[in-house]
């Protein structure tokens, strides 16, 4: 080995006419200051410059290690093995993939393989869409265009001078509804500053939330608030058994010029306390979390003033009646996990301590159980007793994860994951984090 | 570790411009050959004071190396080629597509019939460069190709198992013996006496069979994939070297089943990663080359069933590539700069 710096691989998917060739000629042929190796997956005739070009047929194997996903290129190990014997003759490599192929094999060849995974380091995957046809493909049922959309770390919204403005926000809203937390440019013929494309930090998902910080909003943990004006009397919730065994509840006191909804967001990042009956409910930076396996009934006790009440599902969900509170304002947020697509995104940020243990044991039994249908996760979590952060990503069964950058003093310390899949449980995968906190 | 480093001499150099990918020496012991990642090659004699020989090698890179006749080296590469050069005059003397871009494979049996795994496809050849036979295309690309020592049989592994080809079959019936064996088979190798067959595989396990009854049986929990998979004394033990490991797995009687390895002494000896190994054609020494470009030569012996190590070089880059002399007595060294060195053992028999 030459060096001791992993070489940063960019994947490069997309359907055949999204404008993926032209990205990849435009890699090959623009000034960006850096040396690219390419693997391509047809044997092509662009020798270019200072650049190499290396045909591959795709050769997808089935690894024995008793996990039953894990699918990985071979003619990507044996290419790769033989590319980082010249690893000073570029500065990264670009993998392209056929236009129908599933990102999963690509991504997981840079975590199974220890020859290269101690030598490369996956920095993100593009996924080009043709903006004018991704709705008909998905329509259409199309498995790969979803895993593509679905395992991007950015997404090239190509052609969108093809498509209306109205249409291409509803496009933007289904890619989105896929996959939350991509980082989307809007181009034609592909033209995207190629910097941005080259240096992606995939895995690291502080760089996304930069660039998106309204991403995990999109994840607020309520999905109903209220505000209303409490003059001291007696004040009750009945729930009566809903579509989850709990909701979580927040009484959050309302003064000044708060913002009803960024005081729910607040406490709804907090863990909440597991409420026993018949325990007096009041006023808590953080929500309860109140058990409705069977009908229950939930007394207040908070001075008078105003008030933010806060509900993780739809009150009517449980039955609660609200007549009698007199809200001043109601709001509804969009569940965020019921979409069209059956893939999707859950984003989970809370502060708090992880235990590392609980969360290392927590991860493996979700990914040995619901690794085939998750198909990428990526966290950054503050590890109780550890001066860093730890940043993890994976695909499907397979985890990678690292020290990242220390914490600073005062730094607030809040943990950030999303997982990207099929079916994925939202309220599950909550509970399941939340349970890691120390 | 007795301290005798002046018993191992740099007998000669030569550069060939980048990282060695494969090493062989003709069979006289005269004349070696090397090939480098981006293509070229270089000829060397071993006492003859000629310049080494440069010869264009293989556009896009070269993968293997192999001699088929005193004077005539073969190689292939990733122009889809199989190349024949008289080392003599340093002409091509003929090149042949082998059916895919990817010549990674080459293989020279006792009886002078190369044998070359291009992606998926596996041809046979004679001394002349002619096409003996060409294969059905294997379940995927061949990682490893090893001649029978004594027959005409060739054994080349890929996703799925072990073929095992016999040459001499007739033309019209290829016979195509496969052991089957889940995942992706990497490097292949016959006991001496043909008796076992051993792989190691993408899993990071070595497989082995007994040929005549298929019967198998397997070795897992190395922590990094096989490097080194070489059979010692006649098939009585079979070398693994895996990470900085180097381990012997007693493969008398029923075979290794029930017995535990017996890890070398001296088993800190590389520190870095090993990424060469060479075992000595009389199996008295094995030598190993690691990433930071230390070569360790290791004495073998069965008696307690361990090996030490006698002797370490160090060259300037990480080792790419070793191969033993046909008389053991030299021992060439490739390295990731595109150095090739030729050590001489001095007096080492009679340790």
């Amino acid at each position: 080995m030459n060096s001791n710096k992993r070489v940063p691989v960019t994947v490069l998917t997309g359907f055949l006419g999204s404008g993926k060739t032209t990205l990849l000629n435009r890699l090959l042929t623009e000034q960006h200051g850096q040396k690219i190796a390419v693997i391509e997956n047809e044997f092509g005739e662009i020798g270019i410059d200072h650049h190499l070009v290396i045909g591959a047929e795709e050769e997808i194997f089935e690894m024995n290690n008793g996990c039953i996903c894990c699918t990985v290129r071979g003619d990507l190990i044996r290419i790769l093995g033989n590319l980082l014997k010249r690893r000073d003759r570029f500065d990264r490599i670009l993998i392209e993939t056929t236009g129908m192929a599933d990102p999963g094999p690509v991504a997981q060849t840079f975590l199974v393989d220890p020859e290269i995974a101690r030598q490369t380091v996956l920095d993100g995957i593009i996924t080009v869409v043709d903006a004018a046809h991704i709705r008909q493909h998905l329509d259409d049922g199309s498995d790969e265009s979803r895993s593509q959309i679905a395992f991007a770390d950015v997404i090239i919204l190509n052609k969108i001078d093809a498509v209306p403005p109205d249409a291409l926000s509803a496009v933007l809203d289904r890619v989105r509804g896929i996959n939350a937390a991509a980082v989307v440019h809007q181009a034609v013929r592909c033209e995207v500053d190629l910097q941005a494309l080259l240096d992606i930090g995939g895995f690291d998902l502080e760089r996304v939330l930069r660039d998106r910080p309204d991403f995990l909003e999109a994840e607020r943990g309520f999905e109903w608030l209220g505000v209303f004006d409490h003059d001291g009397s007696h004040k009750e919730l009945q729930f009566s058994p809903g579509p989850d065994a709990e909701i979580g509840v927040a009484l959050i006191p309302l003064t000044g010029t708060d913002e009803p909804e960024a005081l729910a967001t607040a406490a709804f990042l907090q863990r909440p306390t597991p409420y026993t009956a018949p325990h007096l409910l009041r006023p808590s930076p953080a929500p309860y979390e109140i058990p409705v396996t069977n009908a229950i009934t939930v007394p207040i006790a908070a001075p008078a003033g105003r008030y933010v009440l806060a509900t993780q599902h739809g009150p009517e969900e449980f039955a609660v009646d609200l007549a009698a509170w007199n809200m001043r304002l109601e709001q509804r947020f969009a569940a965020n996990h019921t979409h069209d697509d059956r893939v999707g995104s859950v984003g989970i940020e809370r502060l708090g301590a992880v235990d590392g243990k609980r969360f290392q044991a927590w991860m493996s039994s979700l990914l040995q159980t619901h690794g085939a249908d998750i198909y990428r996760s990526k966290g950054v979590l503050h590890v109780a007793g550890y001066p860093a952060r730890y940043v993890f990503h994976g695909v499907h069964m397979l985890m990678d994860g690292a020290a990242g950058a220390p914490w600073k003093p005062n730094e607030e310390r809040r943990n950030m994951l999303v997982f990207i899949g099929r079916n994925l449980d939202r309220e599950a995968l909550h509970a399941g984090f939340t349970a890691c906190l120390a | 570790m007795k301290k005798l480093s002046a018993r191992i001499q740099v007998l000669r150099r030569a550069e060939v411009g980048d990282c060695i990918v494969d090493v062989a020496w003709n069979a006289a012991g005269t004349q070696v050959a090397a090939a480098a990642v981006h293509g070229p090659l270089v000829i060397l004699a071993v006492t003859n004071p000629a310049e080494p020989i440069h010869l264009p090698g293989h556009a896009g890179g070269a993968l293997a190396l192999a001699w088929t006749a005193a004077n005539v080296l073969a190689s292939g590469g990733q122009d889809g080629h199989v190349r024949w050069w008289d080392v003599s005059t340093g002409a091509l003397n003929r090149a042949e597509a082998a059916g895919s871009p990817w010549v990674g494979q080459l293989a020279v049996s006792a009886t002078g019939i190369l044998a070359s795994g291009a992606g998926r496809s596996v041809r046979m050849w004679n001394d002349k460069g002619e096409l003996l036979r060409a294969w059905a295309p294997r379940a995927s690309t061949v990682n490893g190709m090893q001649w029978h020592p004594q027959q005409s049989i060739l054994a080349a592994s890929h996703y799925g198992g072990i073929s095992l080809l016999l040459e001499s079959c007739p033309a019209d019936q290829d016979e195509d013996r496969l052991l089957p064996l889940k995942g992706s088979q990497l490097q292949v190798v016959w006991s001496p006496t043909g008796a076992w067959i051993a792989t190691a595989t993408q899993d990071r396990a070595v497989h082995m069979w007994r040929v005549m009854d298929a019967d198998d049986c397997e070795m897992t929990g190395f922590p990094e994939k096989i490097q080194g998979l070489l059979w010692y004394n006649r098939g009585s033990h079979l070398i693994s070297v895996s990470g900085t490991e180097v381990l012997l797995w007693d493969c008398r009687g029923a075979g290794p089943m029930g017995r535990s390895a017996v890890q070398a002494a001296d088993a800190e000896v590389h520190a870095h990663l090993i990424q060469a190994t060479a075992l000595e054609p009389e199996s008295r020494w094995l030598a190993t080359g690691d990433s930071s470009g230390k070569v360790v030569i290791w004495k073998l012996g069965i008696k307690d069933h361990l090996t030490r190590s006698l002797e370490t070089w160090q060259a300037a880059a990480g080792i790419s590539a070793l191969r033993w002399s046909p008389d053991g007595a030299t021992l060439a060294v490739g390295d990731e700069h595109g150095q090739l060195t030729l050590l001489n053992l001095v007096g080492f028999d009679r340790q």
